[in-house]
């Protein structure tokens, strides 16, 4: 077995008391490995993200990284929101290229870095563009650019294609794993696409319950990093159905619990 | 025709318009006219006051005090709101302490600032300040409060050091608010300054008109309250068009 260096105990989490989020959920992530979390929205994966992230701490159980309790934000393990990612103050570029510059870049290489992460992500005409007169699409893909260029160790990414067109959506897919092959860093990334959970991830979590945990935790059966075209391979496929299976059975759970 | 240019020549045909009919309804119904001057008079006036240079004297002595008075205030008001916005400490005390003297109107100091400061020129000053400072507080520190959580997790990851969030996060994420209350402040400014200048002073537009007052002078109480309007207005008019330029990012009504 690979070393484990995410790792989640029993945890439990809540916001207001009475309404546990999550509970005992346990799930370890390899050095390397690109998880993806599915399930029910609002069913506590975004919360998951904050625990990891450090802005939120377990009522219960305990979360660690590389040995060690989680305990604050780091610049080790990078956020990407699903909303909000960009500062609405800031043009695309520096909203790039401050992140850069509180790493410790000069303001010069913090400037190159920014403008080759945006033309990465289809965004280089839109450089000095403050984000309120961009497409939700093209905010998405700013915040995108922002914490890439941060190459932080553990990446933990919210939805974050989920605004993005199928093809916009392919292409940075592409830059993401890209980027990947050149870090291979941790990531946890919540989504909604079975079909980019299969491309990108090596593994599907399941999460589904109220309070949530883990339901299934499946390997992705492609080879890495995978070609589109074995994502619809009969082996791809019959993960598909048993992840589908699990999604809708806690969709009549819920049915189940609104009539009662 | 740009779209400025086209409002302000708006304006200016109903600003005329306005006038014509009043010279007219006098011209008709005859009032008493040192009660009820007609414009032609006020105008009169006006103009006696301008080539004897007095109006000049008068309308620099008020502009210096509420230029002087908002730009301490608005800066006090920044600073503090910055404070109390990201620092418990900070709204603890201060917080506190203007969330009391805040509801007190800034016109009932009148009677303090002269009794501690006289009729001089601090005393003006300090009243445009309390005017001036506490609403471009609060709007500062309504405005840092209510930047989402959302936008702060990133800098949290960085641990950016305090100056550079309060220049990079903290200032431009409120900086919506805070124009607001800096617009607010613009005739707020004047307000105060009217109050302290009708108490007593050399010179100034309010202290004019009061005199003008004493001595039964309507056409020059008038004139000189068409001065205020006309300068209460341009301070605006410059506000907004400096905000939006420094904060391109967000929208300055009018």
């Amino acid at each position: 077995m690979t070393e484990s260096k995410l790792i989640l105990k029993q945890v439990s989490a809540h916001y207001e008391l009475e309404k546990p989020v999550l509970s005992g959920v346990f799930l370890e992530v390899a050095d390397g490995e690109v998880v993806a979390l599915l399930g029910p929205s609002g069913c506590g994966k975004s919360t998951l993200l904050l625990l990891v992230g450090g802005f939120l701490f377990p009522a219960s159980g305990t979360v660690e990284y590389q040995g060690k309790r989680i305990t604050e934000p780091d610049n080790q393990r990078i956020l990407l929101t699903q909303t909000d990612s960009t500062w609405p103050w800031k043009t695309a570029l520096e909203n790039v290229a401050y992140p850069l510059r509180c790493q410790g870049l000069s303001r010069l290489d913090a400037k190159t870095a920014a403008i080759r992460w945006l033309n990465s992500v289809g965004l280089a005409d839109a450089l000095s563009v403050f984000p309120g007169a961009l497409s939700g699409g093209m905010r998405q893909r700013v915040g995108v650019a922002k914490v890439f260029a941060l190459r932080p160790k553990l990446l933990l990414l919210d939805e974050p294609f989920g605004a993005l067109d199928e093809f916009t959506r392919h292409a940075v897919n592409q830059v993401f794993l890209n980027l990947w092959r050149e870090n291979r860093m941790t990531v946890v990334m919540v989504t909604h696409s079975l079909n980019e959970a299969l491309f990108l991830a090596d593994r599907m979590v399941v999460l589904a319950g109220k309070p949530a945990r883990v339901v299934g935790d499946f390997r992705v059966p492609l080879p890495r990093p995978a070609k589109i075209e074995e994502t619809f391979s009969p082996e791809a496929d019959a993960l598909r159905i048993m992840v589908l299976g699990l999604l809708g059975g806690s969709v009549h759970e819920r049915e189940k619990l609104n009539a009662s | 025709m740009t779209p400025l240019a086209k409002t302000l020549l708006l304006r200016l045909a109903v600003a005329l318009a306005t006038v014509f009919v009043w010279q007219a309804s006098w011209r008709l119904i005859q009032w008493n006219e040192r009660l009820f001057p007609p414009p032609s008079k006020v105008f009169a006036t006006l103009a006696g006051d301008i080539t004897s240079g007095a109006l000049f004297v008068d309308v620099w002595a008020s502009l210096k005090r509420v230029a002087i008075g908002y730009a301490a205030g608005a800066s006090l008001g920044i600073l503090f709101g910055v404070f109390t916005g990201t620092q418990k400490w900070a709204d603890a005390v201060f917080g506190s302490l203007f969330q009391l003297v805040r509801p007190i109107p800034p016109i009932a100091l009148v009677p303090l600032v002269i009794v501690w400061f006289g009729i001089g020129e601090t005393g003006k000053v300090l009243l445009v300040i309390v005017g001036v400072m506490f609403p471009v507080w609060l709007n500062t520190h309504l405005g840092v409060s209510a930047i989402s959580t959302t936008h702060l997790y990133l800098v949290q990851s960085l641990r950016a050091g305090y100056w550079s969030q309060l220049w990079n996060i903290w200032l431009p994420g409120a900086a919506g608010s805070i124009a607001a209350g800096l617009r607010v402040s613009v005739a707020l400014g004047f307000y105060c300054l009217i109050a302290a200048e009708m108490t007593g002073a050399l010179h100034g537009l309010a202290y004019r008109i009061e005199l003008a007052h004493l001595a039964f002078r309507v056409d020059r109480m008038l004139g000189h309250m068409i001065v205020l309007g006309v300068l209460s207005f341009f301070a605006d008019t410059l506000t907004r068009l400096t905000l939006s330029k420094l904060l391109p990012w967000t929208v300055q009504p009018e």
